[in-house]
């Protein structure tokens, strides 16, 4: 009977995933988190600390940390790498003047060893709002195809209306776990 | 029934007896837990005094890794020996841990600051986008042409501008490396960036969604907004409605008050935007720089009303003048 009962939890264990959401301040990390889980995205305020939310995605459970991305707490976003299955990126698109930090602070990620292995999603948001960027001159101001030690995949998004979203995780997700559960 | 020989049974209680012994002069779990936290806590602050005696990049980084690694370990021992310890324990150990990691952060920030690196690459693009502005020394507006939804103001000297809705509706507005200018937008923008202001009056109609203000000294400024975030000044007024919460960073020297300018169409661009008007933030700030709950950061003060009133009292003569021309 106990021994079942552990074989259950591991197997609970087993589906779970870590995933980190980081990005520049004002890039809607916290909008995202907050529309995968049908909350209000009108009231959010810039964070200070983070996020955490625990959402079911098909068999799979989610653990999702949103740090904030102020300059004071990117420091702190180390703290947070350890055991990390996947990093979804945010991007604001407006912001065409911080892509150059943008593009160093993710570079800056992709070097660290702790998160060797973690799938990266980057999510070219506000896609709606028609000053952004085209997802062309994301990937290059982002200089992405020098990742070379990571899965990773660029869309286009809009956490406000919540447009592509969903299947852009669902990538995230299907990737991690082919990575870490074979069945 | 199997005939034990007595030698062995003799042996078991002998075995036993000294089990139990050992297990009597064993100290308690809590006891090893303090005494192997003491020494890695000890571990690490000889790591961290050897900080200040390295002086190779790498090096430091290397220490550094190695200083968040250890601390990350203790952590996770303390989290794993919480079911035996008692709350004193935990909250001796937190806090331990805790101040290690500052000054951890603390050394870091003085022997290897990556925040320095972002500030030079900033200044050095500069440069090269100035010469191609250095001509143009218009009281005109130039616009971006790569993005036809911003709508920008750049590299001015005692100027005063005047900017309607039409020009600026829906759109991102920036203003950056003004001196001595006084900006009224009477209208709705987007957003709104303010970077590199020294000394300039800037006003606003309701901003739908963020205010950006970064490197500006002896401003001031004011705005409706959803949200607002100041980055890296000094010494300026801000008169605002916010309908999240206002954030500082780097920052020091900062008033706010609230949003008491008004002109002709300001209500209809409030009903455009959005904004919530019974709704206003404008004395909850959070201060990046000040994680310390229930103490007011000493980087921002209330500013009193009488300077309120004289903030909107020295707008008078400029906009007296724009009707008149």
């Amino acid at each position: 009977m106990g021994f079942q009962k552990i074989l259950k939890k591991m197997k609970a264990k087993e589906k779970e995933m870590r995933i980190l959401i980081l990005g520049l301040d004002n890039a809607g990390k916290t909008t995202v988190l907050k529309h995968l889980n049908n909350e209000d995205t009108t009231t959010i305020s810039p964070t200070l600390g983070f996020n955490i939310k625990t959402i079911l995605y098909g068999d799979y459970k989610l653990n999702m940390w949103d740090v904030g991305g102020q300059k004071s707490l990117r420091s702190y976003w180390k703290n947070y790498f350890e055991s990390t299955d996947g990093i979804v990126w945010v991007v604001d698109s407006v912001d065409a003047r911080r892509l150059d930090d943008c593009c160093r602070e993710l570079h800056f990620l992709i070097e660290e060893e702790r998160l060797v292995g973690a799938s990266v999603l980057i999510l070219a948001n506000k896609a709606d709002l028609p000053g952004a960027a085209s997802l062309e001159q994301i990937r290059e101001r982002l200089e992405l195809d020098r990742i070379t030690t990571h899965h990773w995949k660029i869309v286009r998004v809009s956490a406000m209306t919540g447009e592509n979203v969903v299947p852009a995780i669902s990538w995230l997700v299907n990737d991690i776990s082919q990575r870490i559960f074979t069945f | 029934m199997i005939h034990i020989p007595d030698t062995i049974l003799k042996r078991k209680d002998q075995r036993e007896g000294e089990l139990q012994k050992k297990h009597d002069n064993q100290p308690s779990q809590a006891e090893v837990f303090r005494e192997t936290f003491r020494e890695k806590e000890a571990e690490i602050e000889v790591l961290l005094a050897s900080i200040e005696k390295t002086t190779d990049k790498l090096d430091l980084a290397d220490m550094f890794d190695r200083i968040s690694k250890s601390i990350n370990q203790l952590n996770k021992y303390l989290a794993s020996s919480s079911i035996f310890l008692i709350a004193y324990d935990i909250k001796i150990s937190k806090s331990a841990i805790q101040s290690l990691q500052d000054r951890s952060v603390e050394l870091e920030n003085k022997y290897l600051p990556r925040k320095r690196f972002t500030f030079k690459n900033r200044r050095d693009m500069k440069p090269a986008r100035d010469k191609n502005t250095e001509i143009d020394r218009h009281v005109e507006v130039e616009k971006i042409v790569t993005n036809p939804n911003a709508f920008s103001v750049s590299d001015k000297t005692d100027v005063t501008l005047f900017i309607d809705h039409e020009d600026i509706k829906n759109k991102d507005v920036t203003l950056s490396r003004l001196v001595n200018c006084v900006v009224f937008i009477h209208g709705s923008p987007n957003t709104l960036h303010l970077i590199t202001l020294e000394s300039c009056r800037i006003v606003s109609g309701p901003v739908v969604t963020s205010v950006l203000v970064e490197d500006s000294r002896n401003g001031s400024f004011a705005f409706p907004c959803q949200q607002l975030r100041v980055h890296n000044t000094k010494s300026t007024d801000f008169h605002i409605h916010v309908t999240t919460r206002a954030i500082i960073e780097d920052t020091s020297g900062v008033r706010f008050g609230p949003y008491r300018y008004s002109y002709d169409n300001l209500d209809a661009h409030y009903e455009g935007s959005g904004l919530d008007r019974e709704r206003n933030n404008w004395d909850d700030v959070d201060d990046f720089n000040w994680l310390v709950n229930n103490k007011q950061s000493p980087n921002w003060t209330k500013m009193p009303p009488n300077d309120q009133d004289s903030f909107l009292e020295e707008l008078k003569p400029y906009l007296k003048k724009n009707k008149s021309t």
